[in-house]
Formats: structure tokens, C-alpha cells, sequence
């Protein structure tokens, strides 16, 4: 899980490990694991999830953190566009050292679509350069597992 | 050329259309000649085309390994520092194992570890423990359960280094295994965050303990090796732990290359993995060496000779303190031990037995002894005495004896000391009253002795002496008179008594009247010459006491008789 601060990075987790939402913010330092079994057709999978600290540009100090991850979900919330520009830029920067690696951008807070500052055309030209782009809500859970179950189908199908 | 004139034209023109004509189709060729040079993805591919011959070709000649030296070197060097690790993965598989068994070569042979001891008992315990439960009739397990644990390893992880994702999990007996999969997860996350955080290189966080859990990670170069181990483990394990993942690293390097998550692939490892769940046990009985057994023996024979030798002097004190204490003429008032030297004082009369004198006698040497006195003036019968005869002057033929404060003297002394020790006696310390009645004076006993020598003879039945009687009766007078004044001089009485004596011829009843009256007779003569008639007794003896044994005549003569005994009162 890759994003800036506070965009939702930890509540998507515990939304789709433990269906839970807490309003509270907790800063995530360092990262923090967790797993979740998922059965995608006929194959079952266990996901490691690696939920990062957030940064609001690419550094390379998390770097390690990164290896040999099958894919990144990248975070931005529809409520603050600058953070849709750190998305895109730890995406760039993340790229460039792990080419071809799965990866889905999500832009959460849905449930405050009326407060989204960022253009629904900036979605649209998104997924147009090929991102798979994802409205969710981690509050209420509103596209959180599809998110979780795209991102899963793309890693099963590269590998 | 559009646009001009192809007849009409300068010289250059014609020159260059005829150019043109003559070379029109070598033109083409050029041109696509130079397309070949000009394009650099044609010409490597066409170099690509001729390299591998061209290489087997010089290889011949041997000129291109000179060549390539240097580019390999600096080809090397590049690649190494650029991505060092995927170098050492490379000749990690070769190297490392190599480089761990050269290492543990040289510490073992270096040093005796303690790991060897450990590892050698592990074997031997097992069958003495066998050995305790058949002798015993125990369970096995239960004497390994009356055993403390040394250390177990509890769990085994197998994780990917790159993923940081779970390849095997295995735990021991009664273990509850966590989540492996999270473990392997944050495993991996935190070796990383130490990486970061702590200056590159090939760091990474090798053991960390929990409570009594503590956490050994072993990591290669593409898969790490976490075990969970209870106690204190012994360094050799860390060699079994490098083992199994080095096997694991060889056996399996492809998979782990190529691993896309699947971890039914290292299914086969489970065994390897297995070894590594080692345990050991050690019963906690604290083995006390020879060498202490000996010291503390050595320790208890010293003490208790040193006891022995103490008791033994302090019983010996005491015996002497006693014996000291009832020895005239010494009063102990403090008597002690102090460290090793001993201590006694008190009072101590100058005539009394000097305490150092009866020392040897109870084992004890005088150096040793701190001794304190005062003199004093005893009281003591025997020191007395000793006083007495000091100051009394008194001669080796007198006795004393002190009772009651009453010096008793006996013996024989001569007549002018019985005069003087009447008067000196009071002053001697102790002394109340001097009796000398019994110290025979010795110019009395020798008058005394002259005396009863006289002999008074009678004739066959007379009462008239013989003639020749004034001799001997003036001799006692005289010597009696001499004896009763002596007497007097040191307050002695003395009596004179007359004993007549008859022969055995006659009627015994005669006989004594007539010994009587013998006697009566020298009394009569003896008076008129001036000795006191209250001083003389008289007694007929008859022939009950002869003389001597009648035998001859003058035998006879001899018991008619008077003769004398002094006595002294």
C-alpha cells in the first residue's frame, strides 16, 4: 500500500482484513503487516499485505520495503488532489526500480464524493494511460474488496 | 534536376549527369552500402553475425584473451557496483558454504568449546536416562521430564528473502505456532527497516531475544532461516541452522529464483527443516569436583585438628588454673585465654610455689603465659609455716605446723633457739601462739641421757646402797639441778623418777617392798642434797625390769638397783 498521508492506506486494510472502521487516525510508522486468505476461482492465495508509512513524495529510504512485492496498490484521496500528484509520482519513481510489477490506483474517501476536488475527467485520463483506476470508500466499503480482487487477478495472471 | 534545360548546360552539368549515368548502378549498391555503415542496428547485427567465429578464430591466436583480460576485470568491477548482490548471489551458492566451512574449521580446531561438551553428553544422556527409568521403573519420559531444560527450538521458519513471504513452517511437539505467514512478513519487514536504518552492507539482524524466547534468523542469499528457540542454545546450533539452509540453498536455488508463491515446492525441505528442532536437557545437579572434596576435607581435618589442639591446651589451662588456685600462698583472680597466648593474675604470696614452677606439669610453657601478680601476706597453714621457720630462724631439725593460727613445732633444736623463738613467734604473720612442747631441747636430752646412764647398786636384800653410792646420786643432783633450770628457762617442767630393782632370787611380793624401798632410799639421799622432793617419784619394779639377764653374778649385782628417768612435762 502506497500513497501520501493519510489517504486511507491503513483503514482500506482493516476495512477489507477485519470489515472495521475506526474514524480515529493513527499515523502508520514504519509498515505494518497483515494477510488475507482469498479464493479467486478455483485458486486460493493467501495475501501478505504490506502496509507502508506514507510519504508525500518518492524516497528511497523505503525501498527495501518494496522488493519483491507481486503488487502495489497505490492511494489517493478524491478529497485532496495533491495527494492524487504523490500517487502518481511514487507510482514514477516506483516503476522505474520494479518495472512490470501489478499495480491499481485507488481513490478513496468515495463516501465524501461531494467534497472531491479531484476531477472525475483526471480519473478518466488515468485509466486512458492505462491505469486501472478505483473509486473506494473505505468507510464503508463501497469497492474496497473489488479493488483488493482486481489487483489479485492482475498478480495471478502475470505471474 | 527538374527545371533545366538537359541538352543546354555548363561543362560541370554534362559531367555530372554523365557521372550520373555511368555510375548509376554501382550508385544504388554505394548507397546501400552506406546504409549498412551508417545504420547502427544493422551493423551490430551483421558484427552480431560474425562474432562468434570471429572470437573462435582469435582464440588461436591467443591475442583476444589478452584483450578481454581487462574488459573482463572492468566488467566485473562494474557489475559489482552496480549491484553487488546479484554478483554474490551468483558465486554464493560456491563461496559460501566454502567460507562457513573454513571458518568453523579454524574455530574448532582453536578452541575447546563448550558446544563439543554439550554435544557429546547429548548422546550419553540419553542412554543414562534410559539406564535411571529401567532402574528405576520410571517412564522414560518422566526422568526426562525430572530433567531442566536447557534449550528447545520450537519453531522453524523458511522464508523468501525477497518476498519476505513463508516457505515452511515447522514447530515441535506441543508448540503453538503463530501465524507464519504474518511472522515471515514482519521477519522480513523488520530486517529490512534494520538494513535501512543501520548503514547498508550486507547487515542484517541476526538473533533478538524475547523473554525466554529468543529468535535466531540465518540469512542467504535468497532465502533466510528464522528458528524460535526456548532456553539458552549453545553456539553449535547456529552451525546446524547454517546447514540446513545452506542444503536448502543449493537443493533448492532454482525454485528459490523462480519462486512465484506457490510454497508446495519446499514441501521436500520439511526433513532438513526438521533437524533443526533440536533440544537439550540437563539434569541441574551442581557436580561438585574432586579437587573441591579434597580442599574441603583438607579444610575439615585442619579445623579439626586445630579444635582438638585448642581444647586440649584450654583443658590443660584449666587443670593448671586449678591446681594453681589451691596451691598455698596463691589467689587467681583473672585467669583466660586470649588469642594463642594465655593470662592469669592475682594475688601471690613470696614464699608460694612460683606459678611458672607447675607449668611444665600441665604441658603448658611459660613464654605463653602472661602472668600479673600482687604480693600478698598469706594466710595459708603452709605458707605460715614457711614464714615462721624464715623468721624464726629455725634450725633443719624443727618441724612446723600451723593449725588454727597455733604454730606446733617438733623436732629437736638446740636449748638457746627454744629460748629465743618463745618471744619471736608472736610476730610472725599468721601466728597466734607457738607450741614447742614437743621440740625436744637438745642440752636437756643430753643431761637427760647422763642421768638415767647413773645407776645406784645394792647389796642381797639391803636397803643401804653399796658404798661407792655418792658418786653417781652426786652426779644426778647435780645433772637434774642443771636440767630443771634449763627448764625453767624455756618454761618446761621436768621430773626425776627413781625405779628400784630386786634380782630374781626371793619371793616376789619381798621383792618389790624391797625394790621400793631401795628407791625410797636414793630419794632420801637425793633430797638432803637439795633437789625438790615435789619433783621426784618413786616406783618398785621388783624384779620385773632387770638390768640385764642374770647369768652371772655381776648380772645379779647389777639388777639390785636404782636407776633414774627424766621426764619432762
Amino acid at each position: 500500500m502506497l500513497g501520501a498521508f493519510a489517504v486511507g492506506k491503513t483503514s482500506l486494510v482493516r476495512q477489507y482484513v477485519d470489515s472495521i472502521f475506526s474514524d480515529k487516525y493513527l499515523t502508520t510508522v514504519g509498515v505494518k503487516i497483515d494477510s488475507k486468505p482469498v479464493k479467486l476461482g478455483r485458486t486460493e492465495v493467501n495475501l501478505i499485505l504490506w502496509d507502508l508509512q506514507g510519504e508525500n513524495a518518492f524516497r528511497e529510504t523505503r525501498l527495501s520495503y518494496l522488493r519483491g512485492a507481486s503488487g502495489h496498490i497505490i492511494v489517493a484521496d478524491g478529497t485532496r488532489p495533491t495527494t492524487l500528484d504523490a500517487a502518481l509520482e511514487i507510482a514514477a519513481g516506483v516503476r522505474d526500480l520494479h518495472p512490470g510489477v501489478a499495480r491499481v490506483l485507488l481513490l478513496n474517501k468515495a463516501d465524501l464524493v461531494r467534497e472531491w476536488t479531484v476531477p472525475k475527467a483526471a480519473a478518466e485520463d488515468l485509466a486512458a494511460q492505462g491505469w486501472n483506476v478505483l473509486r473506494t470508500s473505505a468507510k464503508s466499503g463501497e469497492g474496497v474488496e473489488q479493488a483488493f480482487l482486481a489487483l489479485t487477478r492482475m498478480m495471478l495472471e502475470g505471474s | 534536376m527538374p527545371g533545366q534545360n538537359a541538352g543546354t548546360g555548363s561543362e560541370p552539368d554534362r559531367l555530372e549527369e554523365l557521372r550520373d549515368l555511368v555510375v548509376r548502378p554501382e550508385r544504388k549498391r554505394l548507397d546501400r552500402v552506406e546504409k549498412r555503415l551508417d545504420d547502427p542496428a544493422e551493423r551490430s547485427r551483421e558484427v552480431a553475425e560474425v562474432l562468434p567465429a570471429a572470437v573462435e578464430e582469435s582464440r588461436d591466436q591467443g591475442k583476444l584473451d589478452k584483450a578481454m583480460a581487462p574488459i573482463v576485470e572492468d566488467a566485473i568491477r562494474i557489475s559489482v557496483r552496480k549491484d553487488a548482490r546479484s554478483f554474490a548471489e551468483a558465486l554464493f551458492p560456491v563461496m559460501g558454504p566454502a567460507i562457513r566451512r573454513a571458518i568453523a574449521d579454524t574455530v574448532s580446531r582453536m578452541v575447546q568449546s563448550l558446544n563439543q561438551a554439550v554435544e557429546n553428553s547429548l548422546s550419553a544422556q540419553g542412554l543414562k536416562w534410559r539406564l535411571e527409568a529401567w532402574r528405576t521403573g520410571r517412564p522414560f519420559g518422566e526422568v526426562v521430564l525430572l530433567h531442566s531444560l536447557v534449550y528447545r527450538v520450537e519453531q522453524v521458519f523458511l522464508i523468501h528473502r525477497e518476498t519476505g513471504l513463508l516457505l515452511q513452517h515447522l514447530a515441535a511437539e506441543n508448540v503453538t505456532g503463530q501465524d507464519g505467514a504474518m511472522i515471515s512478513g514482519m521477519l522480513t519487514a523488520i530486517q529490512d527497516f534494520v538494513h535501512d536504518s543501520f548503514g547498508g552492507g550486507e547487515e542484517t539482524l541476526d538473533s533478538f531475544r524475547v523473554g525466554e524466547l529468543v529468535v535466531w534468523v540465518e540469512a542467504g542469499s535468497t532465502a533466510v532461516l528464522a528458528a524460535v528457540i526456548r532456553g539458552t542454545p549453545p553456539e553449535s546450533l547456529k552451525e546446524v541452522l547454517q546447514e540446513a539452509l545452506n542444503s536448502v540453498l543449493v537443493g533448492h536455488g532454482e525454485e528459490l529464483r523462480k519462486f512465484d508463491g506457490d510454497p508446495a515446492l519446499f514441501e521436500a525441505v520439511r526433513p532438513e527443516l526438521t533437524e533443526c528442532l533440536r533440544a537439550h536437557y540437563e539434569r541441574r545437579k551442581a557436580r561438585v569436583p574432586a579437587a573441591a572434596w579434597v580442599a574441603g576435607a583438607a579444610i575439615l581435618l585442619a579445623a579439626a585438628v586445630w579444635i582438638f589442639f585448642t581444647v586440649r591446651d584450654n583443658q590443660r589451662w584449666n587443670r593448671y588454673v586449678d591446681r594453681l588456685d589451691s596451691e598455698p600462698g596463691v589467689v587467681v583472680v583473672d585467669a583466660g585465654r586470649r588469642g594463642s597466648r594465655f593470662r592469669v593474675s592475682g594475688l601471690l604470696d613470696p614464699l608460694a610455689a612460683a606459678p611458672s614452677e607447675l607449668m611444665p606439669g600441665y604441658g603448658i610453657r611459660a613464654a605463653r603465659v602472661d602472668q600479673a601478680w600482687e604480693s600478698y601476706e598469706a594466710a595459708d597453714p603452709e605458707i605460715v609455716a614457711r614464714r615462721a621457720r624464715i623468721l624464726l630462724e629455725a634450725p633443719e631439725s624443727v618441724d612446723f605446723e600451723v593449725r588454727d593460727g597455733v604454730l606446733h613445732a617438733s623436732g629437736t633444736a638446740g636449748h638457746e633457739w627454744l629460748v629465743r623463738v618463745t618471744d619471736r613467734a608472736r610476730f610472725v604473720g599468721g601466728v597466734e601462739r607457738l607450741d614447742a612442747g614437743r621440740v625436744a631441747d637438745n642440752e636437756m636430752a643430753a643431761l637427760a641421757g647422763d642421768i638415767e646412764k647413773q645407776t645406784v647398786l645394792f647389796p642381797v636384800g639391803s636397803t643401804r646402797p653399796e658404798t661407792g653410792w655418792r658418786a653417781p646420786v652426786n652426779a644426778v643432783a647435780g645433772l637434774f639441778g642443771q636440767l630443771v633450770r634449763l627448764g625453767r628457762e624455756i618454761g618446761r617442767g621436768a621430773g626425776l623418777e627413781l625405779v628400784g630393782h630386786a634380782d630374781r632370787s626371793g619371793e616376789q611380793g619381798r621383792n618389790r617392798e624391797l625394790s621400793l624401798e631401795r628407791a625410797t632410799a636414793v630419794q632420801e639421799r637425793l633430797v638432803s642434797m637439795g633437789i625438790d622432793s615435789s619433783l621426784i617419784t618413786i616406783r618398785g619394779a621388783g624384779n620385773a625390769e632387770p638390768l640385764c639377764e642374770e647369768r652371772t653374778e655381776q648380772d645379779r649385782a647389777r639388777n639390785r638397783s636404782v636407776t633414774f628417768a627424766v621426764a619432762f612435762r
